[in-house]
C-alpha cells in the first residue's frame, strides 16, 4: 500500500485494521502524522457533540413506555371484545335450527374460512409432528383416505365446517404455518380466493366437496394445494351429499 | 417474549444507548428540543417492535437505523423553507460547549449535507464500520467511504478556511450546500 492509498483509506476509516494499511502507518512518518491530525478532528467534532443530555431523559424514556404499554392493553382488551363481537355475528349467522337455513343469509365460504383460523389461530402454532397413522385415521371418519404421505403435518383436527364436519390440517410451509380444510360436505362451483390481511389462500371444487388451503401472503400454496388434491382420495364411492 | 424480559430488555436500550443517541441526534439536527423528541420517539418505536429484535447484539445498530429514520421523516416534514426562519440561522450552532472550537466545529458539520453527514456520525459517534454502515442505510461500502472521506475532507476545510462559523441556512437533503 502506498501514500496515496493509505491516505485515502485513512479519510474513510483512519482506525481500518487491515495489516497493510497498519503496516505503512507504521512505517511512513509523514503518514501517520496526517492520520494524528485526523484523529484530532474526529475526536474534537466528537467533544463538540458532547452536550450533555438532558436531565430526566432516561425517566421521560420511561414515563412513555408505560403509556404506550396501558394504550396496548386497551386497544388488545377492545380488539379481544371485537373479535368475540364477530364471532358472535357469524355463530349467529350459521345457526340454522332444525338444518334448515331459516332465511338467515349464507356468510361466504371463504369469510367462514378465515373465520375459523382465528378463532383457531392455536393451530397455527403448533409445531410437534402429528403421527400419520393419526391423520390418516381422522380421514377415515369422513371415507376418505390418503395415497400417499402428507409430510409436516403439525396440527391434525376434526372441526365443524360450514353444514357438515371436515378435516382442520396445519403443515409448514416456506414462510410460515399453512392451514388445509378438507371439506367433504361443502361444494364449491368454482375456485374462490381466500384475502384478509396478510393470509391469501384458495377454495377449490373436489369430486367428493371442496379443499381450503391458506397461508401467509408469501407463502407459495400451489403446490401445497396440488398435493392435497391428489393425495386425497375417496375410499370406495365418493359421497355426493 | 413476555412482559418482564421486555422490560429488561427495554430498561437496558434505554440505560446503555439513550445518551449516545441524543448526542447523535444533535449531531444532525443541531436543535436540543428536536435531539430529545427524536429520541423519544426512536424509543417507543423501539417498544413497539421490540418482539422482533432477536439479537441483542444487533440492538444498538437497529436504534441509531430508528433514530435516523424519525429525522429524515421530521425534516420531510420541516422543510426549511417551511420553517420560521428566525429558527434557521444558526440553528445547528447553538451548543452548550461554549469554547470557540466546538462552536466552529458545530457550524461546520451543519454546512455539510444530510447525505455526507449521516455515515460521518455514524463513524465518529456511533463507531461504526463502513460495513455497517453501509448495511444501515443500504449503501455500497464504497459509496459509504467515498461519503465519509468527503465530509471528512470538507469539515477540514471549512476549519482551515474559518468560513464554518459564516451564518448559513441548513442545508437542504438534496445537496444543493456542498459542493464536492
Amino acid at each position: 500500500m502506498n501514500c496515496m492509498d493509505t491516505r485515502r483509506r485513512m479519510l474513510a476509516e483512519p482506525n481500518a485494521r487491515d495489516p497493510e494499511y497498519r503496516a505503512h502507518l507504521d512505517a511512513c512518518a509523514s503518514c501517520r502524522r496526517e492520520w494524528q491530525r485526523l484523529q484530532a478532528l474526529d475526536r474534537r467534532l466528537a467533544e463538540a457533540l458532547d452536550v450533555p443530555v438532558p436531565e430526566g431523559l432516561e425517566a421521560r424514556l420511561r414515563v412513555a413506555r408505560s403509556v404506550e404499554r396501558k394504550r396496548e392493553r386497551r386497544q388488545q382488551w377492545f380488539g379481544g371484545l371485537a373479535l368475540a363481537a364477530s364471532l358472535l355475528v357469524v355463530a349467529v349467522l350459521l345457526y340454522r335450527p332444525g338444518g334448515t337455513p331459516g332465511g338467515l343469509p349464507e356468510v361466504p365460504m371463504a369469510h367462514q374460512v378465515v373465520l375459523h383460523i382465528l378463532h383457531e389461530h392455536a393451530a397455527l402454532k403448533a409445531r410437534r409432528a402429528v403421527p400419520e397413522a393419526r391423520v390418516e385415521a381422522l380421514f377415515r371418519q369422513f371415507h376418505l383416505r390418503l395415497s400417499g404421505r402428507l409430510e409436516g403435518v403439525t396440527y391434525a383436527r376434526r372441526c365443524p365446517m360450514g353444514h357438515e364436519d371436515g378435516v382442520h390440517l396445519v403443515v409448514q410451509g416456506k414462510a410460515g404455518p399453512v392451514t388445509i380444510f378438507v371439506m367433504p360436505g361443502e361444494r364449491v362451483r368454482r375456485p374462490q380466493a381466500v384475502e384478509a390481511r396478510d393470509l391469501e389462500g384458495l377454495i377449490v371444487p373436489t369430486g367428493y366437496g371442496s379443499i381450503a388451503v391458506v397461508g401467509v401472503a408469501s407463502e407459495p400454496i400451489g403446490p401445497i394445494l396440488e398435493r392435497v388434491r391428489n393425495l386425497v382420495r375417496p375410499e370406495g364411492p365418493s359421497r355426493t351429499g | 417474549m413476555d412482559m418482564k424480559a421486555k422490560d429488561g430488555l427495554y430498561e437496558g436500550l434505554v440505560s446503555a444507548y439513550s445518551r449516545e443517541l441524543y448526542r447523535f441526534a444533535y449531531g444532525l439536527c443541531g436543535e436540543r428540543a428536536q435531539s430529545e423528541d427524536l429520541v423519544q420517539e426512536t424509543f417507543l418505536r423501539a417498544w413497539r417492535a421490540i418482539d422482533q429484535l432477536q439479537d441483542a447484539k444487533a440492538a444498538r445498530a437497529w436504534l441509531y437505523t430508528i433514530l435516523r429514520r424519525e429525522y429524515a421523516r421530521l425534516f420531510q416534514r420541516q422543510r426549511p423553507e417551511a420553517r420560521d426562519p428566525a429558527d434557521l440561522d444558526f440553528a445547528g450552532c447553538r451548543g452548550y460547549d461554549t469554547s470557540t472550537e466546538a462552536f466552529v466545529l458545530r457550524c461546520a458539520l451543519e454546512r455539510i449535507s444530510d447525505d455526507y453527514r449521516e455515515p460521518l456520525l455514524l463513524q465518529v459517534i456511533g463507531g461504526f464500520s463502513c460495513g455497517d454502515i453501509a448495511d444501515m442505510l443500504g449503501l455500497t461500502p464504497a459509496t459509504v467511504m467515498t461519503r465519509v472521506s468527503r465530509a471528512r475532507r470538507k469539515l477540514r476545510e471549512l476549519m482551515e478556511r474559518g468560513e464554518a462559523s459564516r451564518p448559513r441556512r441548513k442545508v437542504a437533503r438534496d445537496n444543493e450546500g456542498m459542493p464536492l
